[in-house]
């Protein structure tokens, strides 16, 4: 009888998680307000006090679409993060592996990927800024002035960049979250002789 | 002993020092080219000699501009110690000699893009089926415009003063009769509570007499005594306007008014 009640209220958990992992893809993956994801406080409120257990097991099910959770800290705040930190990160969904192909360029073409490229590598040598101006002249030799203007204008809306009133191009969020930075400098710099090779 | 006065060699040389510091924030150039222990010897050396709000002001904005500039030497190792550092000039190269598909490639195999998906909810349908079923046709709607046109009518000055719009009495005379009213009541004693004077029948009427009494001491027709330790307020009425003298300070006193404080002081 009391196993009986135990496979019960094994089952009611399990049934309680799926619901869970449901409530929190549907949070994480359907974009409710200007930018994409939920926020560590929403998935507190939503899914109980165990969310980060319900964000885990999200997380290996959206493993098997090649996807994954991952977490952006607020600015200034470093890993690990504290419980109130988490609160206030944000949750997105992300491919698990690089694009790799133009197959997944969120409707951007070659030359703004390669503009992109270029930005965030520069941004990130310069200690996180650099002055508006260095850029457009770094870009001026490959792209055609409007288009650079058009392209940074572009990436700040889609919020790769953000630049302050004195004209300083930093990374913003998407940048953070979508983008390995050490990935692309190391490739940028070692993509001539990865070709020699 | 001479006065002394604002030494603009003092003030200029706070002023490099912040433009100096807001510069190398600005520009994200090395903040180590800056020698940060002569800076603030320097600072320290002038110190005794500031005296004036404006240079002390000057030089505590000065300050913290140097403490900015440490927070990014420390910023400065510790990226140079991360596995991020690679030379910019470097990096400036690389993209010039790469052609666009190569850099774009370098993007694509570091890039996961984030996925999302935006879709209309239940409850959102709903609304939009709710609002579209109780939407006019056009030629209703416009119907509905034209018949809210109305003519233009008059309104004559009895009802604008009754809708306390206008009143039938300039500020001057209402500030006139507020004053002679805190004469009366002050009587021999010469002080009057605030709120004695301020306290009418509506709740209205006491923000409009608050209004007034604050024009009746800026225009120096009342003094105010704050009695801390009583929590009141007193005013004292001057027998002729006295221009507030600026010499001893002028102290500006907000006086909160809610309406349920308004109640309380009406019991």
């Amino acid at each position: 009888m009391s196993d009986m009640r135990d496979k019960g209220d094994k089952g009611d958990e399990a049934a309680s998680y799926a619901r869970k992992v449901r409530r929190a893809a549907q949070m994480v993956l359907l974009q409710r307000h200007k930018r994409p994801g939920a926020k560590g406080w929403e998935l507190k409120r939503t899914l109980g006090k165990q969310y980060m257990k319900v964000v885990e097991l999200l997380n290996d099910e959206l493993g098997k679409l090649g996807l994954e959770i991952k977490v952006l800290p607020e600015e200034g705040d470093v890993e690990p993060l504290t419980e109130e930190q988490r609160e206030r990160a944000s949750f997105f969904a992300t491919l698990r592996d690089p694009a790799g192909t133009m197959e997944a360029t969120a409707g951007l073409r070659v030359d703004d990927i390669a503009m992109l490229a270029a930005i965030v590598a520069y941004i990130t040598s310069k200690h996180g800024r650099a002055q508006t101006k260095e850029v457009d002249q770094l870009l001026a030799g490959k792209f055609p002035r409007w288009r650079i203007e058009f392209g940074i204008q572009r990436f700040i809306r889609r919020g790769y960049l953000r630049e302050d009133e004195e004209g300083i191009l930093r990374l913003d969020w998407r940048s953070m979250v979508e983008i390995d930075q050490k990935s692309l400098l190391s490739l940028m710099l070692g993509v001539e002789g990865a070709k020699r090779e | 002993m001479p006065k002394r006065g604002k030494n603009p060699k003092r003030s200029e040389y706070l002023m490099q020092v912040i433009e100096l510091c807001r510069m190398i924030e600005r520009r994200g150039v090395d903040p180590f080219n800056v020698e940060i222990p002569d800076l603030l010897e320097r600072m320290r050396q002038q110190f005794p000699d500031l005296k004036l709000p404006d240079e002390l002001c000057l030089d505590a904005e000065a300050l913290r501009d140097v403490a900015s500039v440490i927070g990014l030497q420390g910023d400065w190792v510790k990226h140079l110690s991360s596995s991020l550092y690679v030379d910019s000039v470097l990096v400036g190269f690389k993209v010039r000699a790469l052609s666009v598909r190569l850099l774009a490639h370098s993007l694509l195999k570091s890039w996961r893009p984030i996925v999302s998906m935006e879709q209309i909810s239940k409850d959102e349908l709903r609304s939009a089926v709710d609002y579209w079923n109780n939407l006019l046709p056009l030629h209703e709607r416009f119907k509905v415009l034209r018949s809210q046109e109305v003519p233009t009518g008059s309104v004559d000055l009895d009802s604008l003063i009754r809708s306390r719009i206008l009143s039938n009495k300039s500020f001057e005379e209402l500030i006139g009769d507020l004053w002679r009213e805190l004469l009366a009541k002050a009587g021999e004693d010469g002080a009057v509570s605030y709120w004695d004077l301020v306290r009418a029948e509506s709740y209205e009427d006491t923000i409009l007499r608050a209004y007034l009494t604050s024009f009746l001491i800026s225009y120096g027709y009342s003094r105010v005594k704050v009695d801390p330790l009583k929590d009141e307020v007193l005013l004292l009425p001057n027998r002729e306007p006295t221009p507030l003298s600026r010499d001893g300070g002028i102290l500006s006193l907000p006086i909160p008014i809610g309406r349920e404080f308004w109640r309380s002081q009406k019991r």
